[in-house]
């Protein structure tokens, strides 16, 4: 068995008769960018609520070596497997600022919960304003993070998964809302991020553009079923993953 | 063998009825995913039309009965949906579950306003007579009864199954975007629900109202024996929640029978066995069984906490008790005693989101504690006030564990059955606790004997409460407690139990609640169940959500609203115009979170009452 940081064995989720994920197996380790791709509906978010542990599943799903069946999402969080959602889910009522300050003390506070009572004010500061700046939001960090547009939200939320320090973190289509430069500019922004953090990325996204310039390997879903996988070149070159999903745009 | 079946005819007859009003609470949640606490408020008020119809103008009864289900139920429903519950869709389920209990208060206000407080006799309208079956008499109109429960249920489920209509139903609520987009009359669908909504509830109201006669409590609290059975139902399934209730009324019945020997124990445990089953179902249930339907958001709009400025506040309550004339200092108190009942509320609502039906009976926990630590262990007083909290956390616990695993609405339903198990094995059984309905005497110390020193004595107490408060929203908690509210998965992601900030924030609202029960007891000198029912804890979320959560102004704003303006401006009873108002203003203000303090500051650019205290500048500026 793999001993990278994310190891997924035959996970199989099923909600009543329906199988959304059927024994789909993957791996994430530090350092690589690695792409699930497939049709609406193939399971790909299903997989990530697999994953964090959102949704029950059968199968093995192994975190730094531990096996994590039974574990909460918080803990498995803890543990280090971060994530963001394809439905935006940020802090509407606190501040840019305050969403990151928030990421970086979230985890100790559920570590040692009589500190929730002790700590008046944000203990450590200097990791959520350098990932402000990082980012190129910090003209929003006071900004209530219901009131930012699309592209800003976006942003926050991957600098926020960031803020908790994962290994790996799980993004859900998070050009989903965005335009062309957009996109553009949230892959550059990506990119950097990653090479300086090192840290594993897992990626579903519709963007062929950017999966292909991102990743490095790829994972193709269809009903539930991981129909290819291996090197991006190769897995986008195969005429079976074409057919199903790449279709034209990655002939061109 | 035949001493017990008629106890169990009439069961299944009372489960019958009971059947019909929550089916029709079944058939609106499962269509709009809206929960309706007025559902037995609108039951009511349609028995009270067929009432007036057939008693007071003489109209036959068959005809009566016809306008009243086929015109007036139908055209309230059609109303409530186009006025008001429509403008819910994609509220957050907090502000949902206010609405309805406002409308709650507000309907029942209205029928105590226009038909008065007296309960009315109604004549039976069912043949009378009965047929032998098997050794047991059993009365035409118990056949009629029963025989349309099993037709209202047999007709709604082939609807539900065969009709166009009640598929559409179906699809609304799985998915109303998708639903309005393949064409279907989404709105045409909802209208229809509420109308049937409103028709069952009547049915079951005019079918109880010759056993039970017509007042305005008994029916609206129809909704909590038809709650229970809805359930056992999750909320969804029809023939099992109508199985459910007529078990419930079989059980009732034979409880009757059972506890016949043991008077004092039989009201308490009649009135609390729906919620036992009703807390059970919800804290047993299988996880994921417990589905919230239809959209919800977050409680958006709940937006930053205002800065408390308890100097100001300080100032302003002292000066207010010190000065105050002596005919109205003892108003005053008993504004502050139930200014910090509602701070205890308001900092659980607005920091979390979540809403509790069980303060009153938390307070009575408190205010009866202290009495007895006082006048019967003879602690001196603020030892006696700590303890009085102490004895409220075991209760905030109990509701604490079915927080952390139901969403908002099961929430809010088991908090209710909480406080009608306090209120029922707790405070009526228990009379060496709770003094029974005389309730018990308590006194003050020494050196507050008098009203005046009392009252300055509360607006420290009131202070105190505002200054821990704020604290605790500016703890690590306070954060917690807020990321949990605006997005669960995403606390989640980050490393966030909810298991401590959810336990926390209960312990911590009990606890203040328990020490304003002490204080209760202290200035009024007497504490009595009746003042702690459930009822009063469903007056008070409304209250205090229309006076706004986000601050602490607006608990102290209701307080004054409720208790020391109508004492100033009125010599009647003021309950009977405050309740309907403060109905209208939580159905209006529930989906304005900022409540009256938050429009305040709104309509007068900005923030008007953080501009006016600010005690230091705000590190981090609101954009709002």
């Amino acid at each position: 068995m793999s001993d990278a940081f994310l190891v997924a064995d035959d996970v199989t989720v099923r909600f009543g008769g329906l199988t959304a994920v059927d024994a789909v197996s993957l791996t994430a380790d530090r350092g690589e960018v690695v792409g699930v791709i497939g049709p609406n509906g193939a399971g790909k978010t299903t997989l990530f609520n697999a994953l964090v542990g959102a949704v029950p599943c059968d199968g093995d799903v192994r975190i730094a070596g531990h096996g994590v069946v039974g574990w909460s999402p918080a803990r498995r969080a803890r543990a280090g497997l971060g994530r963001t959602f394809q439905r935006l889910e940020l802090f509407g009522s606190m501040t840019v600022e305050e969403n990151l300050r928030f990421a970086t003390e979230a985890g100790a506070l559920s570590e040692r919960p009589w500190r929730m009572l002790a700590r008046r004010r944000y203990q450590d500061t200097d990791r959520a304003d350098a990932m402000l700046d990082r980012l190129g939001i910090a003209d929003l960090a006071s900004t209530p993070a219901a009131d930012l547009p699309p592209g800003s939200a976006r942003l926050l939320e991957l600098g926020r998964a960031l803020c908790a320090e994962p290994a790996v973190v799980l993004l859900d289509e998070p050009s989903s809302g965005l335009d062309v430069t957009e996109t553009a500019a949230f892959g550059e922004t990506l990119r950097a991020v990653v090479g300086e953090l090192g840290i594993g990325i897992v990626l579903v996204e519709h963007d062929v553009s950017l999966v292909m310039s991102m990743c490095q390997r790829l994972y193709v879903l269809e009903f539930g079923r991981c129909i290819a996988s291996g090197p991006t070149a190769e897995v986008a070159a195969s005429p079976a993953v074409q057919e199903a999903y790449l279709g034209d745009v990655a002939a061109t | 063998m035949t001493d017990w079946l008629p106890f169990v005819t009439s069961g299944i007859v009372v489960g019958s009825v009971y059947a019909i009003a929550a089916m029709g609470l079944v058939v609106t949640y499962r269509t709009t995913g809206l929960f309706n606490f007025a559902h037995g408020a609108l039951g009511m008020v349609v028995a009270y039309a067929f009432y007036q119809l057939r008693t007071e103008w003489g109209v036959p009864t068959l005809l009566a009965a016809l306008i009243a289900l086929f015109v007036v139920a139908p055209f309230m429903g059609l109303a409530l949906d186009r006025l008001l519950f429509r403008s819910l869709e994609r509220a957050s389920q907090a502000a949902k579950v206010v609405v309805t209990m406002g409308l709650l208060v507000l309907l029942q206000g209205g029928a105590v306003a226009v038909f008065g407080a007296r309960p009315k006799r109604v004549e039976p309208f069912l043949p009378t007579g009965a047929v032998d079956v098997g050794g047991v008499y059993v009365g035409y109109d118990q056949m009629i009864v029963v025989g349309i429960a099993v037709a209202a249920l047999i007709g709604l489920e082939l609807f539900f199954r065969r009709n166009r209509l009640g598929l559409v139903m179906r699809a609304v609520v799985d998915d109303r975007d998708l639903a309005e987009a393949a064409g279907f009359p989404v709105g045409r669908v909802t209208g229809f629900t509420w109308a049937l909504g409103v028709m069952l509830a009547g049915l079951a109201g005019i079918l109880f109202s010759p056993l039970l006669g017509l007042d305005t409590i008994t029916l609206t609290l129809l909704v909590l024996q038809a709650l229970a059975a809805a359930v056992v139902g999750r909320l969804v399934s029809l023939p099992i929640t109508a199985a459910a209730a007529i078990g419930l009324g079989v059980v009732l019945n034979l409880s009757l029978k059972v506890l016949n020997d043991y008077p004092d124990v039989l009201d308490g445990v009649r009135t609390s066995l729906p919620f036992l089953v009703l807390f059970a179902v919800l804290v047993f249930a299988r996880r994921g069984t417990l589905r919230e339907l239809g959209v919800s958001a977050p409680w958006a709009g709940l937006q930053r906490a205002e800065p408390e400025g308890w100097k100001l506040l300080a100032v302003l309550l002292l000066l207010t008790a010190l000065l105050m004339p002596d005919q109205r200092i003892f108003a005053l108190g008993t504004t502050l005693v139930l200014a910090c009942a509602f701070l205890s509320l308001s900092v659980l609502i607005g920091s979390s989101g979540l809403i509790s039906l069980t303060q009153a009976g938390l307070v009575g926990t408190g205010a009866f504690a202290y009495i007895h630590l006082t006048a019967g262990a003879g602690l001196p007083f603020p030892i006696a006030l700590l303890l009085a909290g102490v004895a409220a956390v075991p209760l905030g616990l109990a509701i604490a564990l079915p927080a952390l695993r139901l969403p908002g609405l099961f929430l809010a339903l088991a908090t209710f059955g909480v406080g009608q198990l306090l209120d029922g094995l707790v405070f009526s059984s228990w009379k060496s606790f709770s003094g029974g309905i005389d309730g018990l005497r308590g006194s003050r110390p020494d050196l507050l004997t008098g009203d005046k020193a009392f009252a300055v004595f509360l607006a420290v107490m009131v202070v105190l409460f505002v200054i821990a408060i704020g604290a605790l929203r500016r703890s690590g908690l306070g954060r917690a407690l807020v990321a949990l509210r605006d997005s669960p998965a995403a606390s989640a992601s980050l490393g966030l139990d909810p298991l401590w900030p959810r336990v926390s924030i209960f312990v911590v609202s009990a606890f203040l609640a328990g020490v304003a029960g002490g204080l209760y007891a202290g200035h009024l000198q007497v504490a009595s169940k009746t003042f702690f029912s459930t009822f009063t804890s469903l007056l008070w979320v409304t209250v205090v959500v229309v006076g706004g959560v986000q601050s602490v102004w607006g608990a102290l704003a209701a307080a004054f609203l409720l208790q020391f303006l109508p004492d100033v401006v009125s010599t009647g009873d003021p309950s009977e115009w405050l309740a309907p108002i403060f109905g209208v203003g939580a159905v209006l203000l529930a989906t304005r979170p900022g409540g009256l303090v938050g429009l305040l500051n709104r309509y007068r650019g900005g923030r008007l009452v953080g501009r006016l205290e600010a005690p230091e500048p705000d590190p981090e500026p609101a954009n709002v």
